[in-house]
């Protein structure tokens, strides 16, 4: 495997793109808890027990998590009983959801924020889906949609494991949905500091809590290869 | 029949290559993407394309310049059939894509014909392969369909119910229940004869590596990742990669060993732990070798270039690669004007069209290769069993008959492996409710388990105190049921959970859980995080001097031994996260379901574990318990009766009628019983054969017993018992065709 490259930390001295830069300041999505009232509590403990049972292979992200809620718009606030009682989460929640599932079952996980470029028909699709629904859309900034999903710590790497699909997030694709910003997020019951500035991701060394923009991901937009691949 | 040959115009050109296989369906045959592997290494090649049928699409493919459709496998003269491909053979090299045609070009051992030697087919053939030795991978368990049912069943309920029948050669169906199972091996039987077996199901990724080599040296190889199949498992797109060293290098070493020459492909599956199944070795080029070729891997061009000694026109060795992933797509291409189309689809495709399905004609000539069953010895019956038929007086027939010793060994052998785990057992009365039954159970300690009020009644009358009573059944107990408190009382639904804990009606409250991934109509489905809450609300409700306790019920003998153990670990994960969640205890886990009466080990084996992790899980459990029933009785009852009618068919088959029924062994459908003619003192079990035993009724299904050997001597007046009728079949049996209404046998019972 090749050196890891330094990538541009947060605040970066340029983004490439205004609309890249209003994505990296948005805020990493947490569900919420109706204290006091069994709901929340039940929900944790059932998302817990059903991490447990999933039949999930050995050290496998919690694949059930992606079968049982499909992707689409979710209104924040959401709290827990709520999230696991909807039919549609958008990234966020499952990314909750996800987290939560794999540290029952002992996977070291983190949670991740990227910006992905797509084309403009996809972002107004997406965008038409979330208004039919009343939900603000600001996570799309054209080219480029924000997106949140969980890191798998395997050794010193961390494998992108997306929970609306229930895929793994192969690095360094050009074309359809290519990864042009990535920011690890701290925090947690996971203690990153026993990988202080040594997490890799896809050949790009990655800091906790700093945003980094691929160093190949200038000029996108006008650049843009024709779409290889339907994942999302 | 004679050979059609349509002839390019033009100059021959050498090398002049014939693939055969040419079938381009959702099932391909390699002919098309060897040929289009060909033509890049050789652009100039004479290719002709092979096959024996006008069925076989891909002959259309301009890609041939010849196409040669041979008379059908079933029909022709075999040493013409070799004469004419031999005249073929002096100026041209043979690639084969069909595994059949494979084995027989083997033994005709032609420097042209690019093919293993029979050997090395014998080394690699289904479902032992035992080269497989040399490599480090596993082999899925498989089992002769010849074994007979009872192994069958065995073999099925281990592999928790995910098994594959088998051809010898080809085709394989998935199988998850004893019905599906009979029907494909029905349907695979009629279509390639004997040598069927079942292959235990391997869950996890596909992954294929094909090679080229040539006597014995391995010109390359490649493996690729399936990325989407078909329903059949075909390949749709794939990733191609470096075969890893780990498989490389024995691979390289075994061909050596079996001197191999053509193509070959490795079909595996790759678990969650990444260790490689093996599943298939194919001897030839996988159908996706075109795809190897796009990435840079030209097998067939390197297999022709190595055994002609011709330099291929391009750098069959190292072509560029276009990609390291492919993907298949169906288009449309002319047809050849001078090949016929086969004839329009008939209402009944697969009478009207034969060999629709194998255009190829390999059932047919896997028919002709005539293979032979290897004879089966049938079981012996065990002693006490063998004793009991011995001391049976059977009068009238058809009857039930009570085995006493057998019954006696079955409760036994449960006490003494329960008693020292301290786990309880209850008597299913539901399985049999008779009463030697009942005092067995009684004598042995056991609680009883009732579904019921009336069978609670039922189970008081026989002795049973109240308090040693477990009721685990939808029907809510009525507030006018006089024996209560019971030991134990388990809700099917959450209101009947509520009404328990308002006036507790047993010292154990419980709830029956149905967990995830177990489609089921019973219990409390934790799976809905709105009904798990509500459980847990209830469960705060419930008072604090009523012990509280869990149930799960499925039959084990249905699903799987090892799934039903998993979905008991479930049970116990929901019970940890309703502990953790409002303080209550789970005192007692009351783990139920059929299992069959072989899988006794499995069983117990299997409780063992459940019961140390409900005791590390729940720190007040006081009780584990479980509740057989056809573990117990299922072996302790024959059916018995008399042949009214012996046949032979013009087949030479045979068949009997006898003067029992479907309703007497309602459950003949649902698993295999062993089946026994009783001559004097000695029954003697039939084995497995082509044979079958009819009931009595003018119901179609009324059919007893399929693929049994019945004796050449079997007469009318015989008597045949059907083993293994103690259970449900005893339980569930109905009056049909008697005269008898079931209002008129209610009143008879009254």
């Amino acid at each position: 495997m090749p050196s890891a490259r330094e990538c541009l930390v947060s605040p970066p001295p340029k983004w490439s793109s205004e609309s890249l830069a209003a994505l990296t300041r948005r805020v990493p999505s947490a569900l919420s808890r109706h204290d006091g009232h069994l709901c929340c509590a039940a929900a944790i403990a059932w998302v817990g027990a059903m991490a447990r049972v999933a039949p999930e292979p050995h050290a496998q992200p919690p694949g059930w998590i992606s079968h049982r809620w499909r992707w689409g718009p979710s209104r924040w606030p959401l709290t827990w009983c709520e999230a696991v009682r909807a039919e549609r989460l958008d990234c966020g929640a499952l990314t909750e959801l996800a987290v939560e599932a794999s540290l029952v079952t002992g996977l070291p996980v983190v949670k991740i924020q990227l910006i992905q470029e797509w084309d403009r028909e996809r972002l107004l699709e997406w965008q038409a889906r979330w208004a039919a629904a009343s939900v603000e859309s600001s996570w799309i900034q054209a080219p480029f949609a924000y997106h949140e999903l969980v890191g798998v710590l395997r050794g010193t790497s961390v494998m992108l494991w997306d929970p609306v699909d229930g895929l793994w997030k192969e690095g360094g694709q050009p074309g359809y949905g290519r990864v042009v910003a990535i920011r690890l997020l701290p925090g947690g019951r996971l203690p990153l500091s026993s990988h202080p500035g040594t997490l890799t991701w896809d050949g790009v060394r990655l800091r906790s809590g700093l945003w980094c923009e691929r160093p190949d991901s200038t000029g996108l937009a006008a650049n843009r290869p024709s779409p290889t691949s339907l994942s999302t | 029949m004679r050979d059609w040959l349509v002839r390019a115009t033009g100059d021959p050109f050498m090398p002049a290559i014939i693939v055969s296989g040419c079938h381009s369906g959702p099932n391909p045959s390699p002919g098309v993407g060897t040929a289009h592997s060909l033509r890049q290494a050789f652009p100039s090649a004479r290719l002709i394309g092979r096959d024996f049928s006008a069925l076989s699409s891909g002959l259309h493919d301009p890609v041939f310049d010849e196409v040669w459709i041979a008379g059908r496998w079933g029909e022709v003269d075999l040493n013409t059939h070799w004469s004419l491909l031999a005249d073929r053979l002096t100026s041209a090299w043979l690639i084969s894509g069909l595994d059949l045609e494979v084995t027989w070009l083997a033994d005709r051992g032609h420097a042209r014909v690019l093919c293993p030697p029979r050997a090395a087919l014998v080394a690699t053939a289904k479902p032992t392969i035992s080269a497989a030795a040399d490599l480090p991978v596993r082999l899925p368990e498989t089992l002769p369909l010849a074994a007979g049912d009872c192994e069958l069943h065995r073999f099925c309920r281990r592999n928790d119910w995910r098994v594959w029948v088998k051809g010898p050669e080809h085709e394989a169906i998935l199988a998850t229940s004893w019905s599906e199972l009979q029907s494909a091996a029905s349907a695979l039987e009629g279509t390639w004869g004997s040598g069927l077996f079942v292959q235990a199901d391997v869950s996890g990724q596909g992954v294929s590596v094909a090679f080229a080599a040539l006597q014995g040296e391995l010109l390359d190889a490649v493996m690729i990742e399936k990325h989407a199949t078909t329903p059949e498992g075909k390949v749709w797109s794939g990733s191609v990669h470096q075969v890893p060293p780990e498989i490389a290098a024995p691979l390289q070493g075994l061909l050596r060993k079996l001197d191999w020459t053509g193509g070959g492909e490795l079909e595996f599956i790759r678990d969650s732990a990444r260790k490689l199944w093996l599943i298939e070795w194919n001897p030839r080029f996988p159908a996706w070798v075109h795809g190897a070729t796009l990435a840079g891997h030209n097998l067939p061009g390197l297999l022709l270039h190595a055994a002609s000694g011709e330099g291929p026109e391009q750098r069959a060795a190292a072509p560029s690669p276009m990609s390291t992933a492919f993907a298949r797509i169906v288009v449309e291409i002319p047809a050849r004007r001078d090949l016929p189309l086969p004839q329009p689809t008939a209402p009944f495709p697969e009478q009207a069209v034969p060999g629709a399905k194998h255009p190829s004609g390999m059932p047919q000539f896997a028919k002709r290769l005539g293979r032979t069953e290897p004879p089966t010895t049938p079981e012996e019956l065990d002693a006490e069993l063998q004793q009991d038929f011995t001391e049976a007086t059977c009068t009238n027939t058809p009857q039930r008959l009570h085995l006493r010793r057998t019954a006696e060994h079955a409760f036994a052998r449960m006490r003494q492996a329960a008693e020292p785990l301290g786990i309880a057992v209850a008597y299913s009365i539901k399985t049999n409710p008779k009463p030697a039954f009942a005092a067995l159970s009684r004598r042995s300690g056991f609680l009883a388990e009732a579904i019921s009020p009336d069978e609670v009644a039922w189970v008081v009358e026989q002795g049973w105190k109240p308090s040693d009573i477990v009721y685990n059944g939808p029907l809510p107990i009525p507030e006018r049921m006089k024996a209560i408190p019971l030991g134990a009382a388990f809700a099917d639904s959450l209101a009947a959970f509520r009404q328990y804990a308002e006036r507790p009606v047993a010292h154990v409250v419980g709830m029956r859980v149905r967990p995830p991934l177990y489609p089921s109509r019973f219990g409390v489905d934790v799976n809905v995080p709105e009904e798990f809450q509500r459980v847990a609300a209830a469960l705060q409700q419930l008072p604090k001097d009523v012990r509280f306790g869990l149930s799960f019920h499925a039959p084990g003998s249905e699903i799987g031994m090892v799934r039903w153990e998993q979905l008991c670990r479930s049970v116990i994960e929901f019970g940890r996260a309703l502990e953790e969640l409002t303080g209550r205890s789970v005192s007692m886990l009351n783990l139920g379901g059929g299992a069959a009466p072989t899988d006794f080990e499995i069983y117990i084996a299997a409780v063992v574990r459940l019961a140390t992790q409900a005791r590390d899980v729940f720190q007040q459990l006081e009780s584990v318990l479980i509740e057989p029933g056809r573990m117990l009785v299922q072996s302790a009852e024959a059916l018995v009766s008399r042949v009214v009618e012996a046949r032979t068919l013009p087949t030479g088959e045979r068949e009997v009628v006898v003067d029992a029924g479907i309703g007497d062994l309602p459950m003949t459908r649902v698993f295999p019983h062993r089946v026994a003619r009783l001559r004097g003192e000695r029954a003697v079990l039939f084995g497995r054969g082509p044979d079958r035993i009819l009931g009595r009724t003018c119901m179609e299904q009324d059919i007893l017993a399929t693929g049994v050997d019945l004796p050449a001597d079997v007469a009318v007046g015989d008597v045949i018992a059907f083993c293994d009728a103690g259970a449900y079949d005893a339980s569930m049996a109905y009056a049909f065709g008697t005269g008898v209404s079931r209002e008129s046998a209610a009143q008879m019972v009254v």
